[in-house]
């Protein structure tokens, strides 16, 4: 046998591996211990189904604090000029979300940080994660202020 | 081991692996006999292994492949061009994933990079899939778009991918190692390369892996609790994901009954659709269905990035057909 033959046989006994790996994580739970995390997520990546439902929408509220103390709603979608779904996904920080909570919180005052530097009218700004029960008329029909619960993140200032 | 359902059962296992009769029962031959037959069993094996990875064909399977894939990418890339400067440069709201990975020691023009970086980043990008699908500088385009594609990942779009671009992107590795740009490509008109046979594993692997998509989404349906009846549906209708159609539909009056009829007929369609796919008789009716699923996944969640199964679907079908197919085509146009 050839190298080249056999390191194509490791090769693919390793992508089978790795397959299983994902599949039994994938239907499980349980992550193969001899298969190295990273390749066994993205197995699971290439075959993962959309998992769960919630019966709330939720999405990010930035304010940003005039110099007269009144708080106004700042407009994100021109910083995510993308889809609501993919608009909400790049404003929930899952990643950072899903290692600790105060990473999470860290994350909330950068990109607080980071809003502010770009909305020089402003003397502070906050986030609030907002989540409300859905409805049939729409997906922003029941966001207001009786029905939204709100999540305070992050609070900064100049 | 003298067990007669035992040794029956055996029979029927070995006979629908392709063993036929020629194996004896457990226990009627000698144990040198015995020897050279597993041995055999193990070598026939071994060869069928072979024989599925490292066969050799047409490339105009692959090329297909790779049209698709490398046209998929330009249009999610090209998509992303009116908003280029506010996704991926300092101008946005930039939450790079690099200082959680190994890249910590990027240069931080890359981290945070200025608008015409970005921009030059992005040409290079859109030139360098136009390379792949076309078939030009092949591997080199294959290599760019691979790396680049991973910055911009890593830059800000990480939460954005899903399964779908998952799998496009594991395609592409695939693809870029193949010989997918001997047919249908400029370089293969040039130089009439089409002819030439190349190895088949790229495709094996594309085929394995829709395969182990389909058998893994539908094996979690089976024992997630959200799938267990027509809620998850109805209420995905009316998240943020829900395009007009699915909102026209939430909006009707329909039992929840309803619902539970449509994941139940999901879920047993994606359990048989990967066999269906490997079976030469029923190929052709599955493709059918597959497609008509994602077209309705894209209508109903703008989950677009599924459609790029579709013409995928190819990888099931013997590379020879393609081939002969595509050359009646030719001929007979």
């Amino acid at each position: 046998m050839s190298p080249k033959t056999l390191s194509l046989q490791a090769m693919i006994l390793i992508y089978c591996l790795v397959t299983v790996a994902g599949l039994l994580y994938t239907v499980t739970g349980y992550a193969l211990p001899f298969v190295p995390e990273p390749l066994t997520q993205w197995s699971y990546f290439t075959m993962a189904p959309f998992r769960g439902y919630d019966t709330v929408n939720s999405d990010l509220r930035a304010e940003g604090k005039h110099a007269d103390g009144s708080w106004k709603t700042i407009n994100l979608d021109r910083y995510h000029p993308l889809r609501k779904p993919e608009q909400v996904k790049l404003r929930r920080l899952e990643r950072f979300l899903k290692q600790r909570e105060e990473t999470g919180r860290i994350k909330y005052r950068e990109l607080a940080h980071k809003i502010l530097e770009r909305e020089k009218s402003y003397e502070s700004v906050r986030l609030t994660w907002e989540v409300w029960p859905m409805s049939v008329k729409g997906w922003d029909t029941n966001r207001t202020p009786d029905r939204i619960t709100q999540y305070p993140l992050a609070e900064v200032s100049r | 081991m003298n067990d007669p359902y035992f040794v029956s059962a055996l029979r029927i296992i070995l006979r629908f692996c392709g063993r036929d009769s020629r194996v004896p029962a457990p226990g009627s031959a000698t144990p040198a006999a015995q020897k050279t037959q597993g041995a055999n069993s193990t070598t026939r094996w071994l060869q069928r292994w072979n024989t599925f990875w490292f066969a050799e064909g047409p490339p105009h399977a692959l090329a297909i492949m790779r049209i698709a894939v490398g046209s998929f990418l330009l249009l999610i890339f090209l998509r992303l061009s009116l908003h280029i400067p506010m996704l991926l440069s300092h101008e946005g709201l930039l939450m790079p994933l690099y200082e959680e990975t190994l890249f910590v020691l990027m240069p931080q023009i890359f981290l945070t990079p200025p608008v015409w970086i970005t921009w030059m980043l992005y040409a290079l990008l859109i030139t360098s899939l136009v390379g792949f699908t076309t078939g030009v500088h092949f591997r080199v385009s294959s290599f760019v778009a691979i790396v680049l594609i991973a910055h911009f990942f890593f830059l800000n779009l990480y939460p954005l991918p899903s399964t779908g671009h998952y799998l496009t992107y594991f395609f592409l590795i695939v693809l870029a190692c193949s010989g997918a740009d001997r047919a249908l490509s400029v370089t293969s008109t040039c130089k009439n390369a089409s002819a030439l046979e190349v190895s088949l594993l790229p495709q094996r692997l594309i085929a394995v892996q829709i395969t182990a998509l389909y058998v893994g989404v539908s094996l979690q349906k089976l024992t997630l609790a959200g799938w267990q009846d027509g809620e998850i549906l109805y209420y995905a209708f009316q998240s943020a994901w829900g395009l007009p159609l699915a909102w026209w539909i939430v909006r009707l009056p329909l039992f929840m009954t309803f619902y539970a009829t449509v994941v139940f007929l999901v879920k047993s369609f994606e359990l048989m659709l990967p066999f269906g796919l490997w079976m030469k008789s029923t190929q052709r009716w599955f493709m059918l269905a597959g497609a008509l699923f994602h077209i309705f996944i894209a209508f109903l969640f703008g989950m677009w990035e599924f459609l790029v199964l579709i013409p995928l679907y190819i990888a099931f079908v013997d590379p020879h057909r393609v081939a002969a197919c595509m050359e009646q085509r030719v001929h007979s146009g």
